[in-house]
């Protein structure tokens, strides 16, 4: 079942997501210098997953964002606790290795804010995604009751 | 060796078993990791630190400031019960391996009876009361997971939770009565204690902290009236029993209080409440064991008793009473041990506990039969095993005693005729007499349920031959290590013809009395506990319905699940607070400047106007929500024209995500009705104007206000040079106050789980609720119709 049959949404998202995508990890990596960062780039990732969910209702592959922010919280602790290891104090920036240059992006510095800033990115993709996608099961069980009730349609499958 | 290896040894075994099980299945995984605890037991016995002269000790500092440390210490005494602990830990590895084979988890088993281990070893050689009351809560914990290692089931779950509260309620009892006792003495190390003695006995803070520090040690060790927690914890898996219940944890008080005896035994009030309780204790278990018919319920009861016989031993406190109580802690974890684990034996083999129908199993399991024959005998005290030797010496220390020796003979005579009756009860009798036909041995045990507890039982036989090793290796030190002379008792087998001789066969006879009437007796002793009141466990259980039915009752009156009572309580507060901070700094540093307002600011501020005065008058839920997002698009415009771009950007994420997230669920709910009274409305509107009111003046003041210097140039200035960022607010985010957002990621990810679990529960059961009010509809319909 497609929540928008014959529209052009589907076929808008499919170039919208992988832009959406790459927008997210341009706004993270830039984030330190101009306006961006990890958690308006989670933001933008976390639409671009449930967008995907919602034109592709029938493939949902079980995939959880939790998961996503679950590996972040780990990523962000270790970000945290790097330092430690040479001796320096909780949460104290490392800096280090080679600088590097992306394109559209420019100049990015590797460090253990980054590392944390990855993190907190992941965070608010997973945490965001799951709600809104949770949320969304909830609409289409309602619709599907709703179907049901007016005598529209057949029972749909269950996803 | 590092001494700290005692504790780190079983950690890292507890670590390693659930992957070894996983490696090979199970099989031979007990045997493997019993080697740790084997190899200390043998430490112990071949270097022996309770031989030499002084005690090993170890510690890093933990708290310097506190005077804190990880410190241990092992000597005699500490070595006798590391030695117990230890060496039944072993088999008990290697018995409950064999009775959870094929349990799903035994990986799970053997992490936390290691995990237990290590705290108990670490209980015992703690030398600082800090870290005594840490590994004691961690046995608590342990024991928590250990007695409801059934989960699947519900009297399981509770029993482990009412060990819990019990112990870990007596616990912090104990916390408190060790920084009373660090008060007077200035130090929490345990081994200094002994040198303040006088001092502490004359402090007007003793008191306190003695009457503290016993409410942990009574409750971990079953003391009455705290005594109702062990029976019910016989829901454990029988190998917990026979190691937490038996040697180890319900031993941790006695140890707490053999340990703190020498500081503190020697005051009147230590010997008035300590020896009372101890033989109440004694007499009581010992009454209720012989009512019970279940075999674990019985030697809960019977451990009950002897626990009691201990801390009463301890409450006497001299040299003679301290040699008989180590030697009667000894003599017990041998035979408690060994008869737990036949319990649990015949209880695998036959599926039942119930001593009325069990009967004849013996030829079908001699060698199980041998081991409680053998147990029987030490617990009852009979010659040659060592339980002769410990009950001569329980009877003979009556002659240090010239008060209470009498109250001592008496009690520990009706508790060891009723220990006797026990013995026969549990160790023998399963095994003899014709079989009823009723149960039989489904399937023979195998070696693992068989070999250890023949071990621990022919131990107590082995010993009784040569105590003069044991007095000379494990009993005296420990007498040494607790500063008390041990040669004034004698370890002997024989002794002569004495009057105690007499005793010990007198105390035999009747308990064989006992055991013939069994039945009478029984009903006798159900009758007694039927009748008493308030029972303890009623009082447990009151209290904790009451503490239920209290956060039952706050919480409705608190979470009334009206939306408009939390919105009025949220803002309002708010309001209130706001209201009198502006009151309170009216006029006060007014030092700020306020940024001047453009033209754009003051366009957007109208549009937001216009939203927000749309969204209130909107008559369908949609346009509500297009008229909200209206205001959070403005509110962007505005972080614009204050040039924050970031803050923008963020709102206006965050506004169209809101959206979607609105129309997600406006499916499912009920169209906008007005439902509101007129004089609700009225109310409504007076609170909202109020603390529109309130927030735009506490903007106000809070631009004009500047208290302190402001912070932001210096941050401005170290972003570059210090974090290589430009963008000011993901520095701050990321590096200069990372631990905020470390906080804040934290909540949102729990907000993010609670809001699943919330939708998935309602999701998972949609009709749960509506069944639910159905049937209360259906109650109440039915009350008001009957009369």
């Amino acid at each position: 079942m497609n929540d928008y049959p014959n529209s052009i949404l589907p076929a808008a998202a499919r170039l919208v997501i992988p832009v959406q995508i790459a927008f997210s990890i341009y706004l993270l990596l830039r984030g330190h210098n101009v306006p961006g960062g990890g958690f308006i780039g989670g933001l933008v990732l976390a639409s671009a997953l449930v967008l995907r969910v919602m034109v592709r209702p029938g493939r949902d592959d079980g995939r959880d964002p939790a998961v996503l922010a679950g590996i972040g919280l780990l990523v962000a602790l270790l970000g945290a606790v790097m330092p430690l290891f040479t001796g320096q104090h909780f949460f104290k920036g490392l800096w280090g290795g080679p600088d590097l240059y992306i394109p559209l992006v420019g100049k990015v510095k590797l460090g253990t804010p980054l590392i944390f800033d990855i993190g907190v990115f992941l965070v608010v993709t997973g945490v965001g995604a799951k709600i809104l996608l949770v949320l969304l099961s909830h609409l289409r069980a309602a619709q599907a009751a709703q179907a049901i009730q007016s005598g529209k349609t057949e029972p749909p499958e269950i996803r | 060796m590092e001494l700290f290896w005692i504790i780190a040894a079983p950690l890292v075994a507890a670590l390693l078993a659930p992957g070894l099980v996983r490696l090979t299945g199970g099989r031979g995984v007990g045997l493997l990791l019993s080697l740790v605890p084997f190899s200390i037991s043998a430490w112990l016995l071949a270097y022996s630190p309770g031989g030499r002269a002084d005690a090993l000790t170890w510690s890093v500092p933990w708290m310097p400031s506190l005077g804190v440390d990880v410190a241990l210490k092992v000597g005699g005494f500490e070595s006798l019960f590391l030695l117990l602990v230890s060496f039944i830990g072993g088999l008990i590895l290697i018995y409950g391996g064999a009775y959870l084979k094929g349990d799903r988890q035994l990986g799970r088993f053997y992490l936390v009876i290691l995990l237990f281990m290590a705290s108990m070893l670490g209980v015992i050689a703690a030398d600082d009361m800090i870290l005594t009351f840490v590994f004691w809560e961690l046995t608590s914990v342990t024991s928590f997971v250990l007695v409801g290692f059934k989960h699947y089931d519900e009297k399981a779950r509770k029993a482990a939770l009412q060990a819990l509260l019990v112990t870990g309620g007596g616990g912090l009892a104990m916390l408190a009565g060790f920084l009373v006792l660090t008060e007077i003495t200035g130090s929490t190390r345990i081994s200094e204690l002994p040198a303040q003695a006088a001092m502490i006995g004359e402090s007007p803070l003793f008191p306190l902290a003695l009457v503290l520090i016993l409410l942990g040690a009574f409750t971990k060790s079953a003391q009455f009236p705290f005594h109702f927690w062990l029976p019910g914890a016989m829901a454990a898996p029988t190998p917990v029993s026979a190691y937490l219940h038996s040697a180890t944890m319900v031993k941790a008080g006695v140890i707490l209080l053999a340990k703190l005896s020498p500081a503190m035994a020697h005051t009147d009030l230590w010997a008035w409440i300590v020896t009372p309780v101890g033989a109440t204790t004694m007499v009581l278990g010992a009454v209720m064991s012989v009512g019970q018919t279940d075999l674990k319920r019985l030697l809960a009861y019977s451990t009950v008793s002897v626990l009691g016989a201990l801390v009463m031993l301890l409450g006497f406190g001299d040299a003679f009473a301290l040699k008989t109580g180590l030697f009667l802690a000894l003599v017990h974890g041998l035979y408690k041990g060994s008869l737990f684990m036949i319990a649990g034996t015949v209880d695998h083999a036959t599926g039942t506990r119930d001593v009325r129908s069990l009967s004849g199993l013996g030829p079908a399991m001699p060698v199980l039969a041998a081991a409680g024959c053998l147990a029987a005998l030490s617990m009852s005290g009979a010659p040659p095993t060592v339980g002769f030797i410990s009950k001569e010496l329980l009877y003979e220390a009556r002659s240090t005693l010239p008060v209470l020796g009498t109250l001592l003979v008496i009690t520990s005579f009706i508790a060891n005729s009723l220990g006797v009756a026990v013995a026969l009860i549990v160790g023998v009798r399963p095994f003899f007499k014709q079989q009823t036909g009723a149960v039989g041995v489904g399937h023979a045990p195998g070696m693992g349920m068989v070999i250890p507890p023949l071990v621990l039982a022919s131990l107590g036989l082995l010993l009784g031959f040569t105590p003069a090793y044991i007095d000379t290796g494990l009993i005296s030190p420990g007498v040494v290590g607790l500063g008390a002379d041990p040669s004034l008792a004698k370890v002997t087998l024989w002794h002569g013809f004495t009057w105690i001789l007499a005793l010990s066969a007198l105390t035999l006879v009747a308990g064989a009395v006992v055991f013939m009437q069994r039945r009478r007796v029984r009903a006798i002793a159900a009758a007694l506990g039927a009748r008493a009141w308030p029972t303890p466990t009623g009082l447990y259980h009151g209290t904790l319905d009451g503490t239920l039915r209290l956060a039952a009752i706050t919480t409705l009156w608190i979470q009334n699940g009206q939306l408009r009572s939390y919105v009025r309580v949220t803002v309002g507060a708010a309001t209130l607070l706001i209201g009198y901070a502006l009151v309170v700094s009216r006029g006060e540093f007014a030092n700020g400047e306020v940024l001047p307002t453009g033209y754009f600011a003051t366009v957007v501020v109208i549009l937001m106007s216009v939203s927000a005065v749309a969204a209130v008058r909107a008559r369908s839920r949609l346009s509500a929500i297009l008229c909200l997002g209206g205001v959070g698009y403005s509110v962007a415009l505005l972080f614009v024209a204050f040039g924050a771009p970031d803050l923008a950007i963020t709102q206006l994420l965050v506004e169209t995500l809101t959206v979607v997230l609105f129309s997600f669920v406006i499916l499912k709910l009920p169209q906008i009705r007005n439902i509101s009274r007129k004089r609700d409305s009225r109310v409504d509107i007076v609170i909202a104007s109020v603390a529109g009111l309130s927030m735009t003046l506490l903007a106000y003041q809070a631009v004009r206000v500047q208290a302190h210097e402001s912070i932001s140039p210096g941050i401005v200035a170290l972003s570059a040079t210090e974090a290589f960022g430009r963008n000011v607010v993901n520095v701050i985010l990321v590096d200069f106050r990372a631990l905020d957002t470390m906080g804040e990621i934290l909540v949102l990810a729990l907000a993010g789980l609670g809001v699943t679990a919330l939708l998935a529960r309602s999701r998972k059961n949609p009709a749960g609720i509506e069944e639910k009010r159905r049937r209360r509809l259906e109650r109440e319909q039915g009350r008001t119709s009957s009369p």
